[in-house]
């Protein structure tokens, strides 16, 4: 009984481990849609502050894979 | 996970639910993928790319003073770099599904990769070929970019919402409602999105051919993407998660 009870806590945990790893790699994953295919210079602006960057430069540099990819690029 | 047996030799190559080997299945699945893509671009679309902006350059309508920060060559270069994160992110978002999904949502390994992979396809690369079709350099679309890229979301969006109820429905409903209810589930956001979202209307073609040629380019790229990233995926889940994943001979399957 105290197996049982053992292992079915195990894999609950186990499950939800995974569940919430599954969660990260989802945002993780959006995200680096979102720098090849989406970002319009917004990520450039959130770095200019920091003087860091400046402009359309992913946009630009990523131009051809998004064309070719069928997202909308401008 | 990692306790499963140490595998007698597995003739029935049956796969086990990998757990967070998903992660690497995803994410090498989608590189591959996304080498794949950037090879065929390399070896066809750049061409048909690079005709697109010359005659966007030579078209002077458009004097291209804005100072392009980077030359064609680097932007070739970043075409690459850009299939090679588009891969991960897609294989991660792959590999994050089946994780949230779990093997009772979605099946045991291999049938939950064709289909999670398979949906990925749907709504990432049929759906928005059908509303959207690729644009090259040159031909500008009527609607502003912001509405481009948000229809393009709510429509890849609906692709895969209508999985995700289809699948439902076919769990937890019974006899004749279950194939119906299915069928209405996984069509009908798509056919609202397709009806609903804003229509491109006319697209002034600079070159009729080259726009047909351009986007059998884009379809041949994406569906290269693909079908490499579901072949991948199939080949790791058989052969790169070690011994203690492989189902040996007369085991049940562990996951239901």
């Amino acid at each position: 009984m105290a197996v049982a009870r053992a292992v079915w806590l195990g894999t609950a945990v186990i499950r939800a481990n995974e569940r919430l790893v599954g969660g990260i790699a989802l945002m993780v994953g959006a995200m680096l849609f979102y720098l090849a295919m989406l970002d319009q210079g917004q990520v450039a602006e959130l770095l200019l502050a920091s003087g860091l960057a400046s402009g359309n430069h992913l946009h630009e540099f990523f131009h051809d894979g998004r064309h070719l990819g069928g997202v909308p690029c401008h | 996970m990692a306790g499963t047996s140490a595998a007698s030799p597995a003739t029935e190559r049956r796969v086990v639910w990998p757990g967070l080997g998903w992660l690497r299945v995803g994410l090498l699945a989608g590189l591959a993928g996304g080498l794949g893509a950037a090879a065929f671009n390399g070896l066809l679309g750049e061409r048909v790319l690079g005709e697109a902006i010359r005659l966007e350059e030579a078209g002077a309508s458009h004097p291209i003073a804005i100072g392009e920060p980077f030359s064609r060559g680097e932007q070739q270069g970043g075409m690459i770099v850009g299939e090679l994160v588009l891969g991960a992110g897609l294989g991660l978002l792959l590999a994050g599904a089946a994780l949230l999904a779990g093997t009772g949502f979605v099946g045991t390994a291999r049938r939950a990769w064709l289909i999670i992979a398979g949906t990925g396809a749907w709504a990432f690369l049929a759906l928005p070929a059908v509303k959207y079709p690729a644009l090259p350099p040159g031909v500008e679309s009527p609607l502003p970019i912001e509405t481009r890229q948000l229809s393009y979301l709510v429509l890849v969006g609906a692709g895969l919402l209508g999985v995700v109820l289809a699948r439902l429905a076919s769990l937890y409903l019974r006899r004749w409602l279950r194939p119906v209810a299915a069928a209405i589930a996984f069509t009908l956001p798509a056919l609202l999105a397709l009806a609903l979202l804003p229509a491109e209307q006319t697209v002034t073609a600079v070159d009729a051919d080259l726009l047909v040629r351009f986007r059998a380019a884009a379809l041949g790229s994406q569906a290269v993407f693909w079908t490499l990233t579901a072949a991948a995926g199939l080949w790791l889940l058989e052969h790169s998660l070690g011994a203690s994943f492989r189902q040996g001979r007369g085991r049940r399957p562990r996951a239901g």
